[in-house]
């Protein structure tokens, strides 16, 4: 929208891109609502290496571009509007970036490049059964044994464990310290003797979640990342860029595709929603919205790119985001009308063939469309945040 | 790989616009308290001109500053501060602006300096009674006659304060797919002048115009092309107007913050309590993005084609009319029976926002717009 010429020709680059080198399999099931397997991630992940663009936001001297927020911002969304999947941000936008600030040498050597080979998976351990956003009340312990923790407990909510190889994980190495001390931050390869990790399946039919038991897991010290007892430093700094992308523009303008697409159907009657004024009136709001958030995005990026420390205020991208993902696929619901209710099988995990692109899997992406107020802090915390660090409350 | 931008920098202010709001706020402060008498008006209006705001708006061609549409807005919202009603939307933005396009090279020559050095205001009386949103004049038509034009017809939600002459739109009673922009001086025999004030305050008037004689018109011509030009121009004082209301939405939030952080009740400052600090968050997001939203607006004004820029106007402008409105509503009822009293300052900010949420079209309008734009019919 407020493209230079450059960055203008650098989208129409990247669509090009993405018109021809995503995977048509893939390209097919995203459209579809479905969920995409390991095996389809991974051949997509290989395209973008091949391009140079699996990591285009990290420094060249890791292999990414040295991408700035505004190309990044314009990849992402041509990427989300040409029915590409939306990449593992746990793995490319939160280990990657934490490790080159936090990691060891010696880890960021072994894990960085993996990583963006496009060929290693990593998974997110903080949530617990009794720590969902209050992570200050983790209860998984790692003891000290020789060179190694011992670690005990459960994860859950973990996304995408079932692909993972690895896991950074916020364990407990101090017992006796206040709450938010006395964290650390582990890395653990999901290979190790101990792991169980145990599939959850969701309203919506797909697995993202897991539960991840931990028994007895030995995990070598030197994948310790930061000091024993720092990891809350570690785990809470969600790197501004990470902050700035979850205004998820292109998502939302994703989503605004498929409310027009199944409004401008033409019923058996031959009337289309879109002509409807609930409709016009309810797609014009979440239009107007959109575009106040991605104003709003695009003035904290340049904010960032001209170097302004930005704060806890980017909290408000994320709270708009989410919810307005929500709203467009209640319109989109609206739209399709009773048709969205059959249960497709394709929605389900590992489910095949659907019906109809748009009503097949409508309801399953609806639900799937609640966990984005609800993960990497809730909406009632970003509204505590903004209150207190922003108003001053 | 070489696609990286050079300066990307499209929607933050530059210096000089940085500069420029905080020249702004400073007189806010010094000219912002309200006063209602006409010297006062006056004073408020020479300081303007001495300042160049009044000289922003007109062309560089005609001695003006030739602001952009940023730098427009970005003085109209540091001006909305105070929720102290001063013409300058009405009658420097569209009233000389669209003068300085409608008139011919001679008269706008005339005119410019004297506008600029605020010894003259032109305001457009665009709408007529019981039509507040169409440009087409319909009730108010001109015949030619022997010494040049006789006008009949009335005009009526006038803003822009007392105005020297009144710039508007009239059909020609000869052509019927042509109009004409006039230019009526107060004294004009014929033209009677109805004055009074909106509920915040500021002033407003309706034009009768019986038999009002002129010697020319400023411009006759297709009624398409002379609609565009004053589609156009109130296109950019909804802007400007938007951008006010968000100057105006910040401050009455700022003003609910600082009640709120002292007022106790139960013990506690009412700011203590979860249930405030979340509708204070939301009212605080509501701002940033009414400002984000009429700031790319303002950047696309100037640059984009038509139908994004009509675009971009028609979600501003509903995103402030529904900003205004929610957050008039909360400042009321955060800071309780207190806001219900004349005297209290928050009361301007409230009266301010419950009438700039319709004065330049209501949220449904636009949305409506909005719609058919990204909606078309295929029938």
């Amino acid at each position: 929208m407020f493209d230079t010429p450059e960055l203008s020709a650098f989208r129409t680059q990247v669509r090009q891109f993405v018109q021809t080198q995503l995977p048509a399999d893939l390209r097919e099931t995203v459209r579809h609502g479905r969920q995409p397997v390991l095996a389809q991630y991974l051949a997509w992940h290989d395209a973008l290496v091949a391009q140079g663009w699996l990591v285009p936001h990290w420094p060249q001297a890791w292999g990414g571009c040295d991408w700035t927020m505004a190309q990044q911002m314009v990849f992402d969304e041509e990427l989300a509007l040409h029915d590409a999947p939306e990449l593992n941000s746990i793995t490319f936008n939160m280990i990657g970036p934490v490790l080159m600030r936090y990691g060891s040498p010696a880890q960021q050597a072994r894990f960085l490049p993996a990583i963006a080979s496009g060929r290693q998976w990593w998974c997110q351990g903080y949530s617990e059964p009794n720590a969902g956003s209050d992570l200050a009340s983790l209860g998984t312990q790692a003891r000290r044994d020789g060179d190694h923790y011992v670690v005990n407990g459960s994860k859950i909510w973990t996304s995408f464990a079932q692909y993972a190889d690895w896991m950074f994980c916020l364990v407990r190495t101090d017992r006796e310290a206040q709450p938010q001390q006395g964290i650390s931050f582990l890395l653990i390869d999901m290979k190790t003797p101990g792991i169980t990790v145990r599939p959850i399946v969701g309203i919506h039919g797909w697995v993202v979640f897991n539960e991840v038991f931990l028994d007895d897991v030995r995990v070598p010290a030197e994948l310790l990342v930061g000091a024993e007892n720092q990891g809350w430093t570690v785990a809470k700094s969600l790197l501004e860029f990470e902050r700035l992308k979850l205004a998820r523009v292109g998502e939302n303008k994703r989503r605004m595709a498929r409310a027009r697409a199944a409004a401008i159907r033409r019923g058996a009657d031959g009337t289309r929603v879109a002509d409807q004024p609930w409709f016009r009136q309810r797609f014009a709001q979440l239009d107007m919205q959109l575009m106040a958030l991605e104003a709003n995005a695009t003035l904290f990026v340049e904010r960032s790119q001209a170097g302004e420390r930005l704060g806890a205020e980017v909290s408000m991208l994320k709270l708009r985001g989410s919810r307005l993902i929500q709203l467009w696929e209640e319109l989109t619901l609206d739209a399709l009308g009773p048709d969205a209710l059959v249960l497709d099988p394709a929605a389900l995990v590992d489910g095949d063939g659907t019906h109809d692109w748009l009503a097949g899997t409508a309801s399953s992406r609806r639900f799937l469309a609640r966990g984005y107020t609800i993960a990497g802090g809730s909406s009632e915390i970003q509204h505590n945040i903004l209150a207190k660090q922003v108003l001053g409350l | 790989m070489n696609a990286t931008p050079t300066n990307m920098t499209t929607l933050l202010l530059s210096e000089e616009q940085t500069m420029l709001a905080d020249s702004a706020r400073k007189w806010v402060a010094r000219h912002g308290a309200p006063t209602s008498s006409e010297a006062g008006d006056a004073e408020r209006w020479r300081s303007m001109a001495e300042l160049g705001w009044l000289a922003l708006p007109l062309p560089e061609a005609l001695g003006g500053l030739g602001g952009s549409t940023v730098d427009l807005c970005t003085l109209a919202e540091a001006l909305g501060q105070a929720a102290q009603p001063t013409p300058w939307v009405a009658a420097a933005v569209l009233g000389a602006g669209l003068l300085a396009q409608a008139a011919p090279e001679a008269v706008a020559a005339e005119w410019a300096p004297l506008l600029a050095e605020g010894h003259r205001c032109v305001a457009f009386a665009a709408f007529e009674p019981g039509a507040h949103r169409v440009l087409s004049p319909q009730l108010t038509t001109a015949q030619r006659t022997a010494g040049g034009w006789q006008l009949h017809g009335s005009k009526a939600l006038v803003l822009g304060g007392p105005a020297d002459a009144w710039l508007l739109l009239a059909r020609l009673h000869d052509r019927h797919d042509e109009l004409g922009y006039f230019l009526l001086p107060r004294s004009a025999p014929g033209l009677r002048v109805e004055s009074g004030r909106l509920v915040d305050g500021q002033p407003v008037c309706t034009l009768q115009l019986q038999g009002v004689q002129l010697h020319g018109a400023l411009r006759t011509g297709p009624a398409e092309d002379l609609l565009a030009m004053a589609d156009t121009a109130q296109a950019r004082a909804t802007l400007a107007h938007g951008a006010e209301l968000v100057g105006a939405m910040a401050q009455a939030l700022q003003l609910t913050l600082d009640y709120l952080k002292t007022r106790r009740q139960f013990g506690k400052p009412i700011a203590a309590n979860q249930v405030v600090q979340h509708r204070l968050v939301d009212l605080h997001v509501q701002i940033e993005e009414a400002r984000a939203i009429t700031r790319a607006a303002a950047a696309v004004f100037d640059g984009a084609t038509l139908p994004l820029r009509r675009r971009w106007c028609a979600a501003a402008a509903a995103c402030v009319a529904q900003a205004a409105h929610h957050q008039w509503e909360e400042v009321l009822q955060l800071h309780g029976a207190i806001a219900m009293t004349q005297e209290h300052d928050i009361g301007r900010y409230i009266k301010r926002l419950a009438v700039g949420r319709q004065l330049h079209g209501d949220a449904h309008g636009h949305l409506a717009r909005l719609a058919d734009l990204s909606l078309p019919n295929t029938d």
